[in-house]
């Protein structure tokens, strides 16, 4: 699936150069929830597990660019406010790079793309006193901060409901061709269309 | 515009949940892939060195390995021989606070799970409910090659009381340990420091933990620890919100180079 991605980003990028000369369609900024690893992670002693819909704030902003008629390619970037804010010493913060091909219909889009997803832990070192069975004991926090980043395949579809405002579901698939490390997070959002900023004209629109 | 700006500086200082690491230099192995070896030394846990063997393979299938943000991937090694010292000897020299590890028992690479019916210093009767006592006890910088789980093979040890599940949980909990992370404190994670009415994931801890000491460098990295010193904190942020920006000043170039020769 790593090759799958590289390829699709490859592909996406070298059709991209020609993108421009078709011209920037729309440049949008947006609002949602991104659900991360949806039912998969425990949440009390009994088993319980987190929601299929968790919400957890994010911030977007893409330009997309028309390729040929109907066809387009989407750059996007995202950050994510995870969590529930348990322990102030340890920061963790999610951000995404994509790079989607698009096709309209009416007032949908499709979305099929490739993109990077990295996640930053950090904290500021120090020590918590932890139970460890027998008594307690001071473990360490971590002192810094590591980024991990994983290739990712996305699907989305959007719909427009207003002019300038759209609502998207996308899918976020980890590892896709891996045995157990194989996980999708969604995401939610709301978008508000500019158009072209680039051009007097820019009032290109769906409907 | 103020408010969008207040939600964007809002997220980026976001907190998130609370693990800890079991030493002070945030050490971990360097493969990615990390065996678990079983001595065949137990004699009072009830299982066999083959199920504990297929316990492990469990605790990697059903925990560590289900983490997409994390390189490390934990897999059943082989039944291996000891030295009696590891079913006999202390696994630490002292133990006030911190764990001076045993030279003697120092495994040269990967995880080794023994057995160990020391009732004087590692499972005294004070401490017979302690199911077992972990330490990467071979650490070079920041790099463990070699991680020793002892179990509590006393003949009244609790591990033969648990059920399968409960033993793959305590198994993937002790392997935590192996790999760097300390406990939790909360129930929900699979690090907490016991046992819980229901434990078949892991916890947001758990996850958290794994990805800081071994996060995935996908498509470029070939899966070594990278930490960022505390000087370049907000760089890879900083790249990512001016690539838009910088893309757009690109194309804004290229459009007045093309308009220029046309």
């Amino acid at each position: 699936m790593k090759s799958f991605n590289l390829v699709l980003l490859s592909v996406l990028f070298v059709v991209s150069s020609n993108a421009y000369s078709a011209g920037i369609k729309d440049s949008y900024l947006g609002l949602g929830s991104y659900t991360l690893l949806p039912g998969k992670v425990q949440t009390d002693e009994n088993g319980d597990t987190n929601g299929i819909f968790d919400l957890e704030p994010y911030v977007l902003g893409g330009l997309e660019y028309q390729v040929y008629e109907d066809w387009s390619l989407i750059g996007e970037a995202g950050l994510v406010k995870p969590g529930s804010g348990r322990d102030p010493k340890i920061s963790k913060m999610t951000y995404f790079l994509l790079l989607s091909g698009a096709y309209n219909f009416m007032d949908w889009v499709f979305r099929l793309g490739t993109g990077i997803s990295m996640t930053r832990i950090s904290s500021d070192g120090g020590t918590q006193t932890l139970n460890n069975g027998t008594g307690t004991t001071d473990f360490p926090m971590p002192d810094g901060a590591s980024v991990s980043q994983n290739l990712i395949t996305t699907f989305g579809v959007e719909y427009y409901f207003h002019q300038e405002m759209s609502t998207r579901l996308e899918g976020h698939y980890f590892n896709l061709a891996s045995d157990d490390a194989k996980t999708l997070s969604y995401t939610l959002s709301f978008s508000y269309h500019f158009g072209n900023i680039f051009s007097d004209s820019k009032k290109v629109r769906k409907r | 515009m103020k408010v969008l700006l207040t939600i964007v500086l809002s997220l980026i200082t976001s907190n998130a949940f609370s693990f800890s690491l079991n030493n002070t230099v945030g050490a971990a192995f360097s493969k990615n892939t990390v065996p678990v070896n079983i001595a065949d030394n137990c004699t009072n846990l009830g299982v066999s060195s083959a199920e504990l063997l297929s316990m492990v393979s469990d605790a990697g299938t059903m925990y560590w390995n289900t983490v997409s943000t994390s390189r490390l991937r934990i897999t059943a090694g082989s039944v291996v021989s000891v030295d009696s010292k590891f079913y006999t000897d202390k696994v630490c020299t002292t133990n006030s606070g911190s764990c001076e590890p045993n030279t003697d028992l120092t495994v040269a690479s990967d995880i080794l799970i023994t057995c160990n019916g020391d009732t004087t210093d590692n499972f005294p009767n004070a401490q017979k409910t302690v199911l077992a006592i972990t330490i990467p006890n071979n650490i070079s910088d920041r790099t463990i090659n070699g991680a020793l789980i002892a179990i509590n093979d006393r003949s009244d040890n609790i591990f033969q009381d648990q059920s399968r599940a409960k033993m793959v949980s305590v198994l993937a909990h002790e392997i935590g340990h192996a790999v760097g992370l300390g406990h939790s404190p909360v129930g929900d994670s699979l690090m907490y420091y016991t046992l819980v009415p229901v434990r078949d994931r892991l916890g947001w801890d758990d996850i958290d933990g794994i990805t800081y000491l071994y996060p995935r460098e996908q498509p470029f990295g070939c899966g070594t620890i990278e930490d960022i010193n505390n000087s370049g904190k907000g760089a890879p942020l900083l790249f990512v919100l001016l690539m838009p920006f910088l893309l757009i000043q690109l194309l804004k170039l290229r459009d007045r180079f093309s308009h220029s020769f046309s």
